[in-house]
């Protein structure tokens, strides 16, 4: 299985990203304008997580003791949600 | 799970343009050529707290613009107006019209481009300047677009007061506004979604627009100001004054008239998709700023309406319908 582009380090939002969490939930826009993204909880807290302090590992590791999921599922579901991020450009 | 989101793409433009062959991008040099004056004659624009006196006008020009923009245009010049030089382009146009898949002709295309705080945007028939510090400008109107004067002023005119507008915490909103009971509703969404629709069955309210809508913020609150820029709706705004605002509504056409609550994150991102101009060039950032502030105080909702005045029963206070 492939890791994600950015599995190896500490993973950071794209600095140029502009974003309000709202009641637990993330509204973001990049520079370019086009979309404007919209996460559900878990989606925005992982976001809030990409400070470049924490690698994907630590990021499951918090999700797992905040949220009822197994291990199994909160690993599959933050690398694709990286790796979403990362093909819409928003990691930095 | 945290893989699923939502994107709502932003609004570009709706309007139709005619096609011509050669595109023409002006430069910083461009405006320094194109110094001939449309004629002698002045005229001011009045957009809420927003003033510029338009300078080089022809005599035909004068009797237009005032034919279109009633109350919006006067011959005071006010201290602390922005003053734009109007002059003739010197070029056929500017874009020229690209074909869709489709085959259709584009919708509207407008370059917006910054440099330090002066902003340059052009589209087919005009190319113009601001400086938001010094307050001057340059306005290049091609003669032989065929398209009328005022859309040339008008399209200058939307981007420039869109960020003016953005820099004082306030937003331009592509949005209907109705006045009823004195507050303002306010009705967006892309073309088609229904605004001059809510206006037409609101005909004995105060309508301030069918396209364009400034929201701003007051010592009371957020209050909705008629701008002079409309869609299909033949009436120019019939006030300048503003209104406290009593709700942001999302426009879906439906069977049933219902209003669905919607949490900041989604009213924040259904309303930035409704902003022109601003979303482009890396400021996104700061109309999310002004849209949260928003958000937090004016509640926004998606209104699911029928092709009838129904839905104004579900704006207004219990017991408190219009006859």
């Amino acid at each position: 299985m492939s890791e994600s582009p950015a599995a190896a380090g500490a993973l950071r939002r794209h600095p140029t990203a502009g974003f309000r969490i709202f009641e637990g939930q993330a509204t973001i826009v990049m520079p370019d304008g086009s979309y404007i993204h919209v996460l559900n909880e878990i989606g925005s807290r992982v976001w809030d997580l990409l400070n470049g302090q924490r690698t994907e590992t630590d990021i499951v590791d918090i999700i797992c003791e905040e949220f009822e999921t197994t291990r199994d599922e909160a690993e599959k579901d933050v690398r694709e949600f990286l790796a979403a991020l990362e093909a819409n450009r928003m990691l930095g | 799970m945290p893989g699923l989101w939502r994107r709502a793409r932003v609004r570009r433009g709706v309007i139709p343009v005619l096609i011509q062959e050669n595109e023409f991008h002006p430069g910083p040099d461009y405006f320094s050529r194109a110094i001939r004056p449309r004629g002698e004659h002045s005229l001011g624009f009045s957009l809420c707290d927003f003033q510029l006196v338009f300078e080089g006008f022809g005599r035909e020009d004068l009797q237009l613009l005032r034919a279109r923009y009633g109350s919006f245009v006067s011959d005071r010049q006010p201290e602390g107006a922005g003053r734009i030089r109007v002059v003739e382009a010197e070029v056929p146009g500017f874009l020229r019209s690209r074909h869709q898949e489709s085959g259709a002709p584009e919708v509207y295309r407008l370059q917006q481009v910054w440099r330090g705080d002066q902003l340059t945007t052009y589209a087919y028939e005009f190319a113009g300047w601001f400086d938001y510090s010094s307050r001057l400008g340059q306005l290049a109107i091609a003669p032989a677009q065929g398209d009328p004067l005022h859309r040339a002023i008008e399209n200058f005119l939307r981007a420039v007061s869109a960020h003016w507008f953005l820099r004082r915490g306030g937003l331009l909103i592509h949005a209907s506004g109705v006045v009823r009971e004195g507050l303002a509703h306010l009705f967006f969404g892309p073309s088609g979604s229904g605004k001059t629709t809510v206006t037409q069955f609101s005909a004995d309210d105060l309508i301030l627009s069918d396209d364009l809508v400034l929201l701003r913020q007051s010592n009371s609150g957020f209050e909705a100001c008629a701008v002079p820029f409309r869609g299909l709706y033949r009436e120019p705004p019939q006030t300048d004054r503003a209104f406290p605002v009593a709700g942001l509504y999302r426009l879906v056409k439906d069977r049933d008239d219902f209003l669905v609550d919607l949490p900041p994150s989604l009213g924040a991102a259904e309303l930035m998709g409704s902003l022109p101009f601003v979303m482009e060039g890396g400021r996104g950032g700061e109309a999310l700023e002004t849209t949260s502030r928003i958000v937090r105080d004016v509640p926004v909702r998606r209104l699911h309406f029928r092709k009838s005045a129904d839905f104004w029963r579900l704006l207004q206070p219990a017991g408190e319908e219009k006859e």
